[in-house]
C-alpha cells in the first residue's frame, strides 16, 4: 500500500498548550485509503496485551558468508494486537462484523497500518532549551498518535514529558544483561542468533525511576503520583521513555574492544 | 547440523574462543578501517567483499561479549555487583582468552603495541628491536 494512497493527515497537541492524552479512552486509528475513509475502535491496550506483543516479536540473525542476514518481525503480533483488540469499524461496505471472528477478515493492508498507528510513539521534536536544565533528573519528551480529531485524521501529541530520577550502575546492569542474554541454534559459528525480548528490563527500570509525568490523564484528571503513574501508563510510552534514557550511551555496553 | 540451543551466557567454551577472536580481529581494526573507507571512495564492490572478514562466530556471542566487557571495566573502576554465575564465569573466559592473546602477540615494550606473532623481531609500528 503507498503512502499516496493511505494519508494520514494529522493534527497536533501541545503539551505546553495544556493538552492531555487521555489514557483511559478507547483507542482509535483512522485513515484515508484510496478516497474512502476508514475509523477503527479499538479497547484499551493494557499491560497483558502489550505483553503478548512484545512476547511475539521475532528477532534473529545469522552469519552468511560475509553478510550477516537478520530478521525482525514486529507485524504478526502487532496485527495479532489488533485483532484482540478490535471491538468495532466504521467505513466498510456489508455486514461482515455480525459474525464472529470478523477481525481476522480485516485485510493486512489495514491490519498493518492500525498497528503501525498504535505504536507511533518516538521521541519529541520539541525543542528543550525553553525550560532550563535539572541536574537531578532525567527529562524524556515524546510525541505520540493517539485519537481521532475528525474521520481520516489522527491526532498527535506532542510534547509528552516523562521525567526520572538519575539512573544507577545497577539499572544500566540490569538493561544491558537482559539485551545480551541471546540465544544460538544451529552451532556457535554459523547458527542463527535469537535475540531476546528485553521490554521487561525497561518497564522495570522506568517503574523504578518514573518521578512526573505531564500530558496525560485519566478520568480528565493529570496523573500526579507515582503509583498512579506505573498503573496507568501505557505500557508502550513506559518502553519508548525508558529506552531514551539509554540513548546515546554505549549501546554495544563494551564497545570499545580493542584491548 | 545440531539443532541444540545455546545459551550464550553459560557456554564458556564459546565465549573464550570468540573473546580470544574479538581480540584479534580489533588489532587489524585500524587498518582494516582504512582499507574499507579506501575502497568505498572508489566504489570497489570487489575489493570491499574481498577484505571484509568473514564472521567466525554468531552474532549472539558478540552481543554477550560486549556485555561482559562493560561488566568488567565497570568493575575496574571500583563499582561493585553481585556477580550471577554465568557473568563471574564469563569474566574468567575473556581473562583466559586475554592471556592467551598477549601470549601469542605480545605488545612492544617501547610501544605497546600487540605484534602480529610472538616471534617478531622488532616492532611493526615503532621499530623497536627486540631480542
Amino acid at each position: 500500500m503507498s503512502t499516496e494512497e493511505t494519508k494520514t493527515p494529522e493534527s497536533v497537541k501541545k503539551i505546553a498548550d495544556g493538552a492531555m492524552l487521555p489514557l483511559d479512552e478507547k483507542r482509535v486509528v483512522t485513515f484515508i485509503d484510496r478516497k474512502f475513509t476508514y475509523t477503527f475502535y479499538l479497547s484499551r491496550i493494557m499491560a497483558d496485551d502489550w505483553a503478548r506483543y512484545f512476547d511475539g516479536i521475532v528477532h534473529s540473525s545469522r552469519n552468511a558468508g560475509k553478510a550477516l542476514e537478520e530478521t525482525l518481525d514486529l507485524e504478526t503480533p502487532g496485527i495479532a494486537l489488533v485483532e484482540s483488540k478490535l471491538q468495532t469499524t466504521d467505513g466498510y461496505r456489508g455486514d461482515f462484523m455480525s459474525k464472529p471472528g470478523w477481525q481476522s477478515k480485516i485485510p493486512p493492508r489495514h491490519s498493518r497500518p492500525i498497528s503501525w498507528l498504535l505504536r507511533t510513539v518516538a521521541v519529541s521534536a520539541c525543542a528543550t532549551e525553553d525550560r532550563p536544565y535539572d541536574p537531578d533528573s532525567i527529562e524524556v519528551l515524546l510525541d505520540a498518535a493517539w485519537g481521532m480529531n475528525k474521520p481520516g485524521e489522527m491526532t498527535m501529541y506532542q510534547g509528552l514529558v516523562h521525567r526520572f530520577k538519575p539512573l544507577t550502575a545497577e539499572h544500566k546492569r540490569k538493561f544491558y544483561r537482559a539485551a545480551s542474554m541471546t540465544r544460538v541454534v544451529g552451532g556457535s559459528r554459523n547458527g542463527t542468533t535469537i535475540y531476546p525480548v528485553r521490554y521487561r528490563s525497561l518497564v522495570q527500570i522506568y517503574d523504578d525511576l518514573i518521578h512526573v509525568v505531564e500530558g496525560y490523564s485519566v478520568n480528565g484528571a493529570p496523573l500526579e503520583s507515582v503509583e498512579a503513574i506505573r498503573r496507568e501508563m501505557d505500557v508502550y510510552h513506559k518502553v519508548k521513555a525508558a529506552e531514551e534514557l539509554f540513548a546515546g550511551a554505549n549501546e554495544e555496553a563494551g564497545g570499545d574492544e580493542q584491548k | 547440523m545440531s539443532c541444540a540451543v545455546i545459551a550464550v551466557s553459560q557456554d564458556c567454551e564459546g565465549l573464550q574462543m570468540a573473546a580470544f577472536d574479538l581480540f584479534e580481529r580489533s588489532m587489524s581494526a585500524d587498518g582494516l578501517e582504512r582499507a574499507i573507507t579506501n575502497a568505498s571512495l572508489l566504489g570497489d564492490l570487489q575489493e570491499l567483499e574481498r577484505i571484509m572478514p568473514e564472521r567466525k562466530y554468531s552474532p549472539g556471542y558478540l552481543s554477550f561479549l560486549c556485555y561482559l566487557l562493560w561488566l568488567g571495566k565497570m568493575m575496574d573502576v571500583g563499582v561493585q555487583f553481585l556477580l550471577f554465575a554465568d557473568e563471574a564465569e564469563g569474566l574468567r573466559a575473556v581473562n583466559l582468552a586475554r592471556q592467551e592473546f598477549e601470549h601469542e602477540h605480545p605488545a612492544c615494550c617501547a610501544c605497546g603495541t600487540p605484534q602480529a606473532t610472538r616471534f617478531a623481531k622488532s616492532c611493526s609500528a615503532c621499530g623497536q628491536k627486540f631480542r
